[in-house]
């Protein structure tokens, strides 16, 4: 399915400055949230950007979404830069990039009905004037598994799994080539969380729909994404294919989050590799040296992982890990 | 009850009855609850947000908040009847012999006080310790927890600490005064894969050691394949299915645990499509008659909807509230 890579990400990197208290001037240091990181996605590709809380995942997508700005590197979407946009350009760019949130609660606005939600969109775009927007607009519930009538209903009337369709519904409203998904099912209850997945695999085949989803949970991901990129600290630790990397995870922090997810499963639970990590996530204001896992890594070999940044390395084809274990075998 | 076990049952609730009066509407919160937990055992209770689970716990530390009641039913903890105890009898329980971590240890751990003091209060107030002994104790049980550089710690403030951490002083509080139950609501949903696990196997090797009985609370049945020894299944206010965790997920006799099972995606199996429950949970205000997931149910027959259905023993040493049972 893959074609010409619909987003190029090349070597981003965003610092947010911290100032060390409002006497102090200038930057104390800086948040190292994304540090220089680089992946393509295809057309077409679902990838799944995975990682624990401050790994730089959702910033990572917000930069894709034009909502922040890198500190260096470029994004590129259909081989253009999407820093150098003008003003019409821009326009078209946010039109074909949207974006699902992750919580159904805060993101819908409790005063509009889910209507003119769904239809703001539009309305800032200027796109299906006149009565086809509202036709555009029950044909968009009934999309994503409501009924019609219910544009006239407010958000307050729908449950946690039903807001989450009219917020897929509102992304899609005016044809993206491009959706963001972040953390899409993680504040659902497990049967609506299970409705929302199998939504967004339908409707990723039926409009040819290139998907970034970023969360912390593996099945997650392995259900919906055909590629996932693992990130720790700012920095990517490993891109596979899904069953490439369910099948032979390489880098230990990979391991031990696939080991550290629950699953219903008591035999898988008992068969499978227990990692429990030691300590804590550092913080990326001061990422240690080296690989940045090495501090709670279980696989250490020696001074090398504490002293030397490990790249991102093809260990087999098309599965990259930057990990020392694969850079001492290949050399 | 139809636990098998010889051993005493720690805690023991039969028949709890929760309600909530709210403009003119009765919501049966917890609707006939009847489980037992023995020392040293960790009983999961899961289900679905509005089951009820987190109504029951509270109903045990008679903590239910304004207008909820507690209506019927027994609660018996350590052979004593907790229904029957006057505020300041549950008061003295409550954080000395039964105590409770909550799901936001941010919002539940005061944040004008250190560390050291937020685990010394409950020392000094139950078990009668000095403020130098207090604190000595508290680095003992940041020690006991796993952080690290405990004594420092205890001079921190709880906004210093990352949520882990957080959570792990919410665990020393709880266990200051050697309870012999600790009760956990959710206490790991907002943290990280690799920190919850931490946290589970912290909680596993605390039971070990100390021998208290747990009752953890949660949504997640992989949490439970973890964690639990057993499992109490909920769903609008009763228990489903109860039974030991690996006979319930391996082969649910439940409708609903089935498919809750089925709705979660799968590691290794991502080509199969995920089967969601349809329809909603039953509103709170107005259950129907009969089985609360009959209207949910892929087995409901007419006689689901007629009369309440008993929970029987099964062959497992489990027990399941259903017609038609998987068998």
């Amino acid at each position: 399915m893959a074609s010409a890579p619909l987003i190029q990400v090349k070597h981003l990197v965003k610092h947010f400055p911290v100032r060390q208290s409002f006497l102090a001037r200038g930057p104390a240091g800086a948040v190292r949230a994304v540090d220089d990181i680089s992946f393509d996605i295809d057309a077409g590709e679902t990838v799944g950007l995975v990682g624990e809380s401050g790994c730089g995942k959702t910033t990572t997508g917000r930069m894709i979404m034009k909502l922040l700005a890198p500190t260096s590197g470029e994004i590129l979407f259909d081989g253009r830069p999407i820093a150098d946009l003008d003003f019409e350009q821009e326009k078209a760019y946010r039109r074909q990039v949207q974006m699902v949130f992750q919580d159904p609660f805060s993101s819908l606005n409790p005063r509009m009905t889910v209507g003119s939600i769904i239809g703001y969109p539009m309305r800032i775009q200027n796109a299906y004037p006149g009565p086809a927007r509202d036709s555009r607009i029950r044909e968009l519930l009934e999309l994503v598994g409501l009924s019609r009538y219910q544009a006239n209903w407010y958000p307050h009337e729908f449950s946690g799994g039903e807001r989450q369709r009219v917020g897929i519904a509102t992304a899609l409203a005016l044809n993206p080539k491009f959706v963001f998904c972040d953390e899409p099912v993680s504040s659902l209850d497990v049967s609506a969380q299970a409705q929302i997945l199998n939504l967004l695999k339908d409707i990723r085949s039926e409009f040819s729909l290139t998907i970034l989803m970023v969360t912390h949970n593996l099945s997650v991901v392995e259900y919906l994404a055909d590629r996932v990129v693992v990130m720790y600290l700012g920095k990517i630790v490993e891109v596979a294919n899904t069953a490439d990397l369910y099948r032979d995870t390489l880098h230990p922090y990979s391991r031990a989050l696939m080991s550290a997810i629950p699953t219903p499963e008591p035999d898988l639970e008992l068969a499978r590799e227990q990692i429990i990590l030691r300590g804590e996530i550092p913080s990326p204001l001061n990422p240690p040296s080296g690989c940045r896992f090495h501090t709670r890594c279980q696989s250490y070999i020696g001074d090398m992982c504490r002293d030397v940044e490990p790249a991102l390395r093809e260990v087999r084809p098309g599965h990259f890990a930057a990990c020392h274990l694969y850079s001492a075998a290949a050399s | 009850m139809t636990m098998a076990a010889a051993a005493p049952a720690l805690l023991e609730v039969e028949d709890l009855h929760t309600e909530f009066h709210v403009k003119n509407k009765l919501i049966r919160a917890v609707n006939g609850v009847s489980f037992s937990l023995r020392r040293g055992e960790i009983l999961g209770i899961a289900g679905e947000s509005g089951a009820g689970k987190s109504v029951t716990c509270l109903s045990i530390l008679r903590l239910v908040p304004n207008p909820g009641r507690i209506v019927k039913g027994r609660i018996r903890f350590a052979g004593e009847d907790l229904l029957g105890k006057s505020e300041k009898q549950m008061r003295d329980l409550r954080g000395q012999t039964v105590s409770m971590v909550f799901e936001d240890p941010l919002n539940s751990l005061d944040p004008a006080f250190k560390v050291g003091d937020l685990i010394g209060e409950a020392l000094t107030l139950h078990k009668g310790l000095g403020k130098r002994e207090a604190r000595k104790k508290a680095g003992e049980l940041l020690r006991l927890v796993g952080i690290p550089d405990p004594d420092r710690r205890l001079d921190s403030y709880p906004h210093e600490l990352s949520g882990g951490m957080q959570q792990r002083v919410m665990i020393a509080i709880a266990l200051s005064c050697d309870p012999a139950l600790l009760i956990a609501d959710n206490p790991t949903t907002a943290l990280d894969v690799t920190i919850q696990i931490q946290i589970l196997d912290l909680v596993k090797q605390l039971r070990d050691r100390l021998g208290m009985g747990v009752l953890w609370i949660t949504h997640d049945l992989g949490v439970v394949a973890k964690l639990c020894d057993r499992v109490v299944i909920m769903y609008a206010g009763e228990v489903m299915e109860e039974g030991d965790v690996y006979g319930v997920l391996k082969r649910p006799r439940h409708p609903y645990t089935r498919r809750l099972i089925e709705a979660l995606p799968k590691l290794g199996r991502p080509e199969q499509r995920l089967m969601p429950i349809e329809g909603r949970p039953p509103d709170p205000a107005n259950l129907p008659m009969g089985c609360p997931f009959a209207p949910r149910c892929y087995k409901a027959q007419p006689a689901c909807g007629e009369h309440d259905v008993p929970l029987v023993g099964t062959d497992n040493g489990g027990a399941v509230r259903c017609l038609f049972p998987e068998t």
